[in-house]
């Protein structure tokens, strides 16, 4: 019975160590989806317009969140659906609360607005942590929001932010069939 | 039961699990205290009734507290404290190995039955090892599964509010906590984790009670349902609230269908005890009914007077019971314990007879 228990609480976490970090290389262009699938979409895309990312597949939820990585800055991307209407300042404080509860970092300063490509409004910051560095931003759709954040040592990040900034304003949300 | 290995397994395992759950969602608890408390607040009294709810299934005589509350502790604390690692790195290998899309439709449907009822059945299993009396038979095991299930159940419940905070992106904690609260209590209690292990709990009691080819076939085929009934309620197959009864529908009759089986099976034994202990001149003629029911036990008390007789009764029809019971099996049948317990019978019956009012029972 110890034996079971010990295959299961070590054996599985042993083998998904061997395996690697399991994170498959995105082609420049790449457009990714997430949230709940209907009618074989995803209500949340984004694309990754440079090279390099890599997106971790053990840390990836197509229904939730997807987490990417380049050079140790990670970047990911959660939907949220709110019980009721929300605007990004509510979004933004919800964040600020989720980022502080993983306790490595944290948001700072005050949000400024931020609009994509495709014309959706939301709030973009600063976060950061003990020896990290990143952004946070959100937005609120109709029916759905979406929640981005990214963060690194603050040189990797540095280095990034660009790229970071245009995954970002490359972000679609689309309001899913009542 | 300090004595037995099993004992110190269950004693190690909660307070580890419930120590790989506090690391797990301890920073949440803190970062959320208003859906946390909430969410507490709808879950405890829910727990409560559930555990009373159960204990009672049984035909004849309430599952014994003590034990109810270590497979519930086993199920809310240890399995599902272990289980969170170990889904966690079983969908992990799966997404690394099948890609994102294959493990987010199928992930929880491959991981969860797997890593989740094993963790779960320990738990009849470890009670089984500790006390064997308390697992004779299917029905037994039916009722200390569905408390591990229980357990398990609300130990998610509490996880799956602090999930919801998180996905309605912590703009409404208290909505959130209620929220969680119907759609899962309310709404999905009825067909959850207590109804799927109730069923691969009853065919583990039916091999704990007497081993043979056919009780492991049983076992084996009941641990391979359960599985299947938890991927059934994790596939991505007919999605939608509105359909989600139709989901559970199968779940709940499985555990019914397993439930009256093993009823039937334990009340035949009974039927049949009872009837050949009456013959000996173990029982007197109409005890068997009294025995029966939890309704008569207790009215047939208050025509004894307090004080000794009435401990006295009580221990008679405590080992009345028991002998019953004894005839079911168990991991280590006493082949001496049927004559010790009609010989104290005997002895409780002389006594109560010369106690006090000599009261008239059965």
């Amino acid at each position: 019975m110890a034996l079971v228990l010990l295959i299961l609480t070590a054996g599985l976490p042993l083998l998904d160590k061997a395996l690697g970090s399991g994170a498959t290389p995105l082609a420049p262009g790449a457009v990714l989806s997430l949230g709940t699938e209907r009618a074989g979409a995803r209500p949340v895309t984004f694309s990754v317009p440079s090279g390099g990312w890599m997106l971790e597949t053990a840390e990836t939820s197509l229904a939730n969140n997807v987490e990417l990585s380049k050079s140790g800055v990670y970047f990911s991307v959660s939907v949220v659906v709110p019980l009721a209407p929300v605007n990004p300042r509510d979004l933004w404080d919800g964040l600020g609360r989720i980022v502080a509860a993983g306790g490595r970092s944290r948001l700072r300063a005050q949000p400024v607005p931020i609009t994509t490509a495709h014309g959706l409004t939301g709030l973009t910051g600063h976060l950061a942590g003990r020896e990290r560095s990143g952004m946070a931003t959100v937005f609120a759709g109709a029916t759905l929001g979406a929640a981005a954040t990214a963060s690194g040592r603050p040189d990797a990040y540095r280095r990034l932010a660009g790229e970071v900034e245009a995954m970002v304003r490359t972000l679609t949300i689309s309001a899913p069939a009542p | 039961m300090t004595r037995r290995p099993a004992f110190w397994l269950w004693a190690v395992a909660c307070p580890l699990g419930a120590w790989i759950a506090f690391r797990g969602i301890g920073a949440q608890v803190a970062a959320f205290p208003v859906g946390a408390v909430i969410g507490g607040i709808l879950l405890v009294p829910a727990l409560v009734l559930g555990i009373w709810l159960l204990r009672r299934a049984h035909p004849v005589r309430s599952h014994p507290l003590g034990y109810a509350m270590m497979t519930v502790a086993w199920g809310g604390l240890a399995a599902f404290g272990m289980a969170l690692p170990a889904n966690s790195a079983f969908q992990a290998v799966l997404g690394k190995t099948t890609g994102p899309e294959f493990n987010s439709a199928w992930g929880a449907a491959i991981a969860a039955p797997v890593d989740e009822e094993i963790l779960k059945l320990l738990g009849v299993l470890t009670l089984a090892l500790m006390a064997p009396a308390a697992v004779r038979g299917p029905l037994d095991g039916w009722g200390y599964g569905a408390l591990a299930g229980l357990g398990f159940q609300f130990a998610e419940n509490f996880l799956y509010v602090l999930n919801t905070i998180v996905l309605t992106g912590a703009t409404q904690d208290a909505n959130a906590a209620f929220f969680s609260f119907g759609s899962r209590v309310v709404g999905g209690a009825w067909w959850s984790h207590w109804a799927m292990t109730a069923v691969g709990g009853a065919g583990l009691g039916c091999l704990l009670g007497r081993t043979s080819r056919t009780a492991r076939a049983i076992a084996a085929a009941a641990f391979v349902l359960a599985m299947a009934l938890h991927s059934w309620w994790d596939a991505p197959v007919l999605p939608g609230v509105l359909l989600l009864p139709v989901k559970g529908a199968p779940i709940l009759l499985a555990a019914i269908v397993a439930y009256r089986l093993a009823r039937r099976r334990y009340l035949a034994h009974f039927r049949r005890t009872v009837r050949a202990e009456t013959a000996k001149g173990v029982l007197v003629p109409g005890e068997g009914h009294v025995l029966s029911f939890r309704k008569w036990r207790r009215k047939e008390r208050w025509d004894v007077p307090a004080g000794e007789p009435r401990r006295l009764l009580a221990r008679m029809r405590a080992d009345q019971l028991a002998l019953i019971e004894d005839g079911l099996g168990g991991l280590e049948p006493d082949p001496l314990a049927a004559d010790r317990l009609r010989a104290d019978i005997q002895i409780l019956r002389h006594r109560l007879h010369a106690s006090e009012g000599n009261p008239r029972v059965a």
